[in-house]
């Protein structure tokens, strides 16, 4: 037997393993974001079904919930529903807001159309505040607290239970 | 029906590897005649089961029957009949049992061809294939199950991934790759069965060298077509990217690539023996590491939300794996004893010894830059990213050093050589070095590592033009193609090499790319080009959007050319695919990749790109596959 | 504003053109520009191209954004290509784009930290590798000096071949199909 080559050759394995398996625990959706924490962006866009300006108004007392969506995104077709569930519920203290991004007007207006549309919906334009919150595909969720700042990035569709219980957080963090 | 059937057939075969995989090891360490047998019938049944089950699967496919759960995910009543064929590999359970497929042809061939060879080597290599059979079908009985049964079939199903029917490439390209990987199997069986025997002659490293050279020169053909896809689907106008998917295809690559030469010094001098085993275990098991990287889901980006079972045993089985080649070679490396010796540092001996130094340490660099995220990842919980400027800064000079060394290494006589001699052979390469790259820089190109790249190939081109030609003018094309056959293959698979490495040389110091904007009816310059729009279209097919720009192409005046770059939205697609219109040619490909319309403007916008030499990847490809079979074909090592 | 027009530019096969009224603003983040502005044109063009080279395509599998056709990768050339025009150094955006996107953005690796090893393991390897041939050479080398010799070791790989031919012979079957 050879100590030596079996040593080094174990020194090299093991460690590779170990990091390969490590890979397993990590849940896809909880995508670690530099912004968590941090003072969201500010933006202001025009809503889509009034073309009046928006401006969120981060940090004025109200908790935010920012979703970014597309209407050529499937499972943000079922999110969707979700969300308007959500918003008829909580919308006097938390203020939801859709992002479109990557979109055409027409299209976003036929989909708010059947799917309707329980709170405003912004167009992204350029991709510019998709970019500012770090967004590398939809559906991403933000969720703003009262102070505007980012307390979580979800990545991929959200269930009714999982808002449910993100959005009483924030509510209970309200001062 | 059908599933239970499938189940059936996939267990037996799981049984039958694992008892087949005992009786061999018994049968070697006991060198018993009757148990062989016993373990090789055990090892066609195995293949016959897994035949029998693919075939199974195809029938599914074809006649819809949706309560396979493989069918159920990937078959559609709409698709073309080749579609549904083709399916079998498009999405992970199917192509784990094409996997078997191939695994049985080649523990078929290997078994057969080798059944004359002395009982532990033979023995030892059935039970080495059959144990790897067991994970597979293992693999193909739980976690990666493509014949389960659904109570409450649909009456259709979604299709393949459009991916597969965008492009004819696609569905040639992954055989050719799991050919590849699963071929690296066979030399993996003879490697570990020399190692268990403590013993590596010339009987036992051929049938290694065969296959290691078969699955090889299957990589060979999956990677590149990997990229030419690529080139010609992904719409940005290059055909490599360093993406981890990628390079897990190139680790065995080059891992083997090092074991064919070093191979050749056991051949020839009886060294490095140990060595070159060592290199094929490698190769096997970065076969799998490979398959775990594209398979696993770990190194997908960060929106891939399938994360798949199989994962774990994969890993499992590559952790195992390759603790035990490791035991194995601290135990019997002492036994296997180099013969020979090196007799002069300026012989070809010493270049192989160099090359091997050079495969490894670049397989390394590839290795630590595809890892080393996951393992920040894993220890400061930080995310980041190695990719193409990362691995280009080691690319570039270990290509070069490569190109280089196989000018050098194969104008380097065997053994001892005289002063006059090295001279002789040394020396002359260097008058097209030289004028090759002066051309270069007559032509304008200022580019310091491509001059050198240059150089470099002017040296190799002399001395591999001389080493394919010398046996043909000197003694005829029978010798040629007779006693020297595998000189001959092995020199025309350095001119392929060659090209590629000139290729992407040139590809990469000189491309020219722009963003074009243009109106319908007008015209823009892209070089010696006036590209005209003609009109775009748009048309719905059922599963897919397509518009499509309709381009004249004119050069001096003349239409030259009507390209058609599109864009193809899938319904079951997130990123709309582009599909680039290439026209090709020996000096450059003029290419147009779609980006936008604006029906409102009449205006679309095109990113174009001059492409120097790609044909030549192809054309290089091409060589080394027809080089590489020539080689495998000669009857006898070389006179 | 450059900005501005780039905008509509990125938008303009949405069909439709929104202006916009406030955006997050890089200056809040990285501070004022500190290279000085650039053009429009080729110039512009070819850094661009250069530093989105280097800027990793969140939605794409390693790509960079400069290699993407994507939406998103486009998005973010815009930016870098505004910035750029607008005077921010390369180091700058980079910084920008990790406010939001994290290290994840680099393509190469920063020289600092844990982030060493990738850059050092290699050339840790090489230097092992070189040594170690040397080791490797130096031994058969002097190996070659008195025990065995090239004549014998060829005697022995021939008497191998023969074996194999003879056995092969007797089989009936060619073997060197196999070599």
């Amino acid at each position: 037997m050879n100590w030596k080559v079996l040593a080094g050759g174990l020194a090299v394995l093991v460690p590779l393993i170990v990091v390969l398996a490590m890979g397993f625990g990590k849940d896809p959706h909880a995508v670690r974001s530099p912004l968590v924490g941090k003072p969201a962006p500010t933006f202001a866009l025009k809503a889509v079904d009034t073309d009046q300006v928006v401006d969120p108004r981060l940090g004025q007392g109200k908790p935010v919930v920012l979703n970014f969506w597309a209407t050529w995104c499937q499972p943000c077709k079922t999110e969707h529903g979700i969300l308007e569930w959500a918003a008829g519920r909580h919308g006097k203290d938390v203020q939801f807001l859709g992002l479109v991004y990557e979109d055409t007007k027409v299209r976003i207006q036929a989909f708010l159309k059947q799917y309707g549309s329980g709170y405003p919906t912004l167009v992204d334009v350029g991709g510019k505040t998709a970019i500012a919150y770090g967004v590398g595909g939809v559906p991403e969720t933000f969720f703003i607290d009262a102070n505007g700042v980012i307390r979580e990035k979800y990545a991929g569709p959200l269930s009714a239970p999982q808002i449910e219980e993100r959005v009483q957080r924030l509510l209970a963090e309200k001062p | 029906m059908i599933s239970y059937l499938g189940r059936g057939l996939i267990l037996s075969a799981l049984v039958l590897a694992v008892l087949g995989a005992i009786t061999a090891f018994v049968a070697g360490r006991q060198r018993d005649e009757g148990l062989l047998k016993a373990s090789r019938g055990a090892a066609y049944a195995f293949s016959v089961l897994l035949f029998v089950a693919n075939g199974l699967m195809v029938y599914a496919l074809l006649i819809d029957d949706f309560s396979v759960s493989y069918v159920a995910k990937v078959g559609s009543t709409k698709v073309p009949t080749w579609v549904s064929v083709v399916s079998l590999w498009s999405s992970l359970e199917g192509s784990i049992l094409f996997w078997g497929a191939m695994l049985g042809v080649f523990v078929v061939a290997g078994v057969f061809t080798n059944r004359f060879q002395d009982l532990p080597y033979q023995a030892y290599s059935i039970g080495t294939l059959l144990a790897c059979g067991v994970f597979f079908t293992f693999l193909l009985a739980g976690p990666a199950n493509p014949f389960g049964l659904i109570e409450n079939p649909l009456p259709d199903g979604p299709g393949p991934n459009p991916l597969l029917q965008n492009h004819l490439l696609m569905i040639i390209h992954p055989p050719m790759l799991y050919g590849g990987y699963v071929g690296m199997t066979l030399p993996f069986s003879y490697g570990v069965a020399a190692l268990l025997a403590g013993h590596l002659g010339v009987a036992y490293l051929r049938p290694l060298r065969f296959w290691l050279g078969v699955a090889w020169t299957f990589l060979t053909v999956g990677i590149v077509l990997g990229g030419w896809w690529a080139y010609e689907v992904l719409g940005w106008g290059g055909f490599w990217d360093w993406d981890p998917v990628e390079n897990a295809s190139f680790f065995p690559w080059l891992t083997a690539t090092a074991a064919l030469h070093s191979a050749v010094v056991v051949e020839r001098k009886g060294l490095l023996k140990v060595w070159t085993l060592t290199l094929v275990l490698i190769s096997f098991l970065l076969t799998i590491l490979g398959t775990f990287m594209t398979r696993s889901g770990v190194f997908n980006s960060v929106h891939s939300f399938t994360q798949s079972d199989i994962g774990p045993t994969f890993l499992t089985f590559l952790g195992v794996a390759s603790v035990l080649c490791l035991i194995l070679l601290a135990l019997r490396m002492g036994r296997i004893e180099d013969e020979g010796s090196i007799r002069d540092l300026k012989s070809r001996e010493s270049a192989f010894v160099l090359n091997n130094l050079l495969f490894v340490l670049f397989t390394f660099v590839v290795v630590v830059g595809t890892v080393f995220p996951l393992l920040v990842e894993a220890i400061k919980d930080q995310q980041m990213s190695v990719g193409s400027p990362y691995f280009n800064q080691f690319a570039v000079p270990s290509g070069i050093a490569i190109l280089f060394l196989m000018g050098i290494g194969p104008a380097l006589p065997w053994g001892r050589a005289t002063t006059a001699r090295l001279k002789k052979e040394l020396l002359p390469p260097l008058v097209p070095a030289v004028v090759l790259m002066a051309l270069a820089l007559g032509f304008g190109l200022r580019s310091p590592s491509a001059l050198v790249m240059l150089f470099a190939a002017g040296y190799t081109l002399h001395v591999t033009v001389i080493q394919i030609g010398r046996p043909l003018w000197r003694r005829g094309w029978r010798f040629w193609l007779g006693p020297a056959r595998r000189q001959t293959g092995a020199f025309i698979v350095h001119f392929g090499v060659l090209l590629i490495i000139v290729a992407i040389g040139l590809y990469h110091s000189s491309r020219v790319s722009t963003e074009l904007r243009v109106k319908v009816g007008e015209s823009v310059q892209l070089g010696d080009y006036s590209l005209q729009l003609e009109g775009v279209e748009t048309r719905s097919e059922p599963h897919r959007r397509v518009t499509e720009a309709q381009i004249v192409v004119r050069r001096d005046e003349m239409v030259i050319d009507q390209l058609k770059p599109a864009m193809k939205h899938y319904h079951t697609q997130r990123e709309p695919l582009g599909s680039p219109a290439v026209r090709s040619s020996l000096t450059h490909d003029l290419y147009l990749s779609f980006m936008s319309w604006n029906p409102g403007t009449q205006q679309l916008g095109l990113r174009a790109y001059l492409n120097p030499m790609v044909v030549w990847l192809w054309i290089g490809m091409v060589l080394m596959v027809l080089g590489s079979v020539l080689g495998l074909s000669a009857r006898k090592a070389k006179a | 504003m450059l900005g501005v027009y780039l905008m509509i530019f990125a938008a303009s096969n949405a069909g439709d053109v929104l202006p916009v009224s406030e955006l997050p603003e890089p200056a809040k983040i990285v501070g004022n520009p500190k290279g000085s502005t650039i053009a429009l044109g080729p110039e512009l063009e070819a850094i661009t191209e250069a530093v989105g080279s280097r800027m990793r395509c969140p939605v794409c599998q390693g790509s960079s954004v400069s290699a993407s056709p994507s939406e998103m990768a486009r998005n973010m050339k815009a930016q870098v290509k505004e910035m750029l025009a607008d005077g921010y150094t390369e180091e700058q955006i980079f910084l920008y784009f990790e406010a939001s996107y994290g290290e994840f953005v680099r393509l190469e690796p920063k020289k600092e930290g844990m982030k060493w090893g990738v850059w050092l393991l290699p050339l840790f390897a090489g230097i092992v590798g070189l040594l170690s041939i040397v080791g490797v050479l130096r031994r058969y080398l002097a190996s070659s000096l008195p025990t065995s010799d090239d004549s014998q070791n060829a005697e022995m790989v021939e008497y191998e071949a023969e074996l194999l031919r003879v056995r092969a012979l007797v089989s009936g079957e060619a073997v060197s199909d196999a070599g």
